[in-house]
């Protein structure tokens, strides 16, 4: 079966710096993949080639068998790999819904004269409808009228995920999700990104210093260090590597602990 | 917008548009033109907020309603066409033009494309003023004709002024359609997070150029409008100075609504004419009051009325 995600050889040179260095990845359709290593490793950047917001120095990408190394951004979520930030990214100024309805934009583009002649309402109730599933999925049903950037910190970030979920992707890259929450937000995103799998079939990469959440719901896990690959593997596997241990210092305490995130 | 509003506000135009058509009867024919203009300029702020919906706030857009001005200019003089031809294709060639300009200005953001419209708008302006056979340098054009509808002259101000008032009835109906369209909200979700409309699936250079060719489609129309009126076009109406007045329009009306602009212009126009008797202190007050408007009400007049009516209904999210 062919992955749904491949990066082979990937590297991105900031001057002297390497910020990603030959740095291979496969996941697997239908997985949740881990990206982890420490501040500084390249894992955001890493993100950023792959979306197509950096052109990478070398290497390739492809997406479900189709090279998209050069590919524009729009281009590439509209393939269906939609990725989140790691700030909290809404639309502010525009209510929980409109935020949907806004990135349902792929498939139902208007032209001029069709928005010239269109004397109904702006969006057609069945977007509405697909836009309110989605809410509900994410569990953000009662906020759906409130404005976008008058939510909790951890609304905002499930409202980023539901913005990725309406472009309708296969692969949804996940840039630290459980940054700034708390344990119990920490939990429902847990729950959350399972069911993104296991019901609407979605692989997911996810990017996390959150050691506990990778754990836990990851298939796999990539972990890299200064832009190398340093290892790859099941959970188990990752957690006895000694290379990991020592770039981590301290993971083994940290998979110990219970409800603390950093 | 649910079915007892959009009565309430397809009468309240209706109410508006009536006012309009009774109006220049009680006026005299100073009145009647001061609206000629002001119908050409309610169709120019309009169009200005269209394309600064999705952030970009740049200095062109005087200079995309004299390439329509222009065009209409060339068209009635050389060509002979009649007034009906002159104001849509004015409005079609300002939208080409302005497509060439923005492949070059789409790459720029911010403070970049602020100054790169001036300069690219400057280098249009200026070669009005270099090609003088064709575009009459510093004396620019004169006897533009004006020609006649259903028999009437165009040179009567009221007759004009039921033209003028007929485009812009049509070119604010046009763009309000446009900005309630997914059209319209994808350009202004661009101006709040460019790159999580990009991650979005939005084609934000593609939009970006659309919202940039609409707005000077638009602008083109109403200098269309503005030189059949004058009988003449140079290149000094278009400088820097009218983009400034346009600027504090829209500053002063804001931007979060269709009829912020407007209400800009009318409150600005009446003070234009108020300040008549100073007119040497007419750049300081404009200028104090747009740093004012700046400083302490950022969301123009629009924006205080939105929060004034907030206040007195003391619901949260007005905006539906």
């Amino acid at each position: 079966m062919t992955p749904i995600l491949d990066v082979k050889s990937l590297t991105k040179r900031f001057g002297g710096l390497t910020a990603v260095n030959a740095l291979d990845l496969t996941v697997r359709t239908g997985e949740i993949h881990g990206v982890i290593g420490p501040n500084g490793a390249g894992k955001t950047t890493l993100f950023s080639l792959i979306a197509g917001a950096m052109r990478p120095t070398s290497g390739q990408v492809f997406f479900d068998g189709t090279e998209i190394t050069t590919w524009a951004p729009h281009k590439i979520t509209e393939a269906g790999l939609a990725r989140t930030f790691q700030r909290s990214a809404v639309y502010h100024g525009f209510s929980v819904l409109e935020n949907m309805l806004i990135s349902m934009h792929t498939g139902c583009r208007v032209s001029l004269l069709g928005a010239i002649f269109n004397f109904g309402p702006t969006f057609p109730a069945a977007e509405i409808e697909q836009a309110d599933g989605i809410l509900e999925f994410v569990g953000l049903s009662e906020y759906r009228d409130a404005q976008a950037e008058t939510l909790a910190l951890g609304h905002q970030r499930s409202l980023g995920i539901a913005i990725a979920l309406a472009t309708g992707p296969r692969l949804l890259m996940l840039d630290e999700p459980a940054a700034g929450m708390n344990a119990q937000e920490a939990v429902v995103l847990d729950e959350l990104i399972r069911k993104i799998r296991d019901d609407q079939g979605i692989s997911v990469v996810l990017v996390e210093h959150d050691m506990k959440l990778v754990m836990e719901i990851c298939d796999r896990i990539t972990a890299i260090n200064f832009g190398l690959l340093l290892a790859n593997g099941t959970p188990e596997e990752i957690a006895g590597n000694n290379e990991v241990i020592d770039a981590y210092l301290g993971v083994e305490d940290l998979l110990d602990e219970d409800g603390d995130h950093a | 917008m649910n079915t007892s509003k959009t009565l309430q506000f397809a009468l309240l135009s209706l109410a508006v548009i009536g006012g309009m058509i009774l109006l220049p009867q009680g006026l005299g024919l100073y009145s009647v033109e001061l609206l000629n203009i002001f119908l050409v300029n309610v169709i120019l702020v309009c169009s200005y907020r269209m394309t600064v919906t999705t952030g970009d706030w740049g200095l062109a857009h005087i200079v995309m309603m004299g390439v329509g001005g222009y065009s209409a200019a060339l068209l009635a003089k050389d060509a002979g066409f009649s007034i009906y031809l002159t104001i849509p294709a004015a409005g079609l060639i300002a939208a080409f033009v302005a497509y060439v300009m923005s492949l070059p200005l789409s790459r720029t953001v911010g403070f970049g494309y602020f100054i790169a419209s001036f300069a690219i708008a400057e280098l249009v302006r200026l070669s009005w003023l270099k090609f003088d056979t064709l575009f009459g340098g510093v004396r620019g054009l004169i006897n533009i004709p004006i020609g006649k509808v259903f028999g009437y002259s165009l040179f009567d101000p009221v007759i004009y002024y039921y033209l003028s008032l007929a485009v812009a009835v049509i070119c604010l109906m046009l763009m309000f359609q446009i900005d309630r369209s997914r059209i319209g909200i994808v350009w202004r979700s661009l101006s709040t997070d460019a790159d999580l409309a990009r991650s979005g699936g939005i084609n934000v250079s593609y939009y970006r150029k659309l919202a940039f060719m609409c707005g000077s489609a638009f602008a083109g129309v109403a200098g269309a409008l503005l030189v059949h009126r004058l009988g003449s076009v140079d290149p000094k109406g278009f400088d820097l100075t009218t983009m400034i007045y346009l600027v504090i329009w829209v500053v002063v009306g804001g931007t979060g609504s269709f009829w912020g602009p407007i209400a800009g212009l009318i409150v600005m126009t009446f003070f234009f004419e108020w300040t008549r008797e100073f007119l040497a202190w007419r750049p300081l007050f404009f200028g104090g009051i747009l740093i004012l408007f700046l400083i302490f009400l950022p969301n123009g007049l629009d924006g205080l009325l939105r929060k004034l009516f907030d206040k007195v209904t003391s619901r949260g999210g007005a905006k539906q």
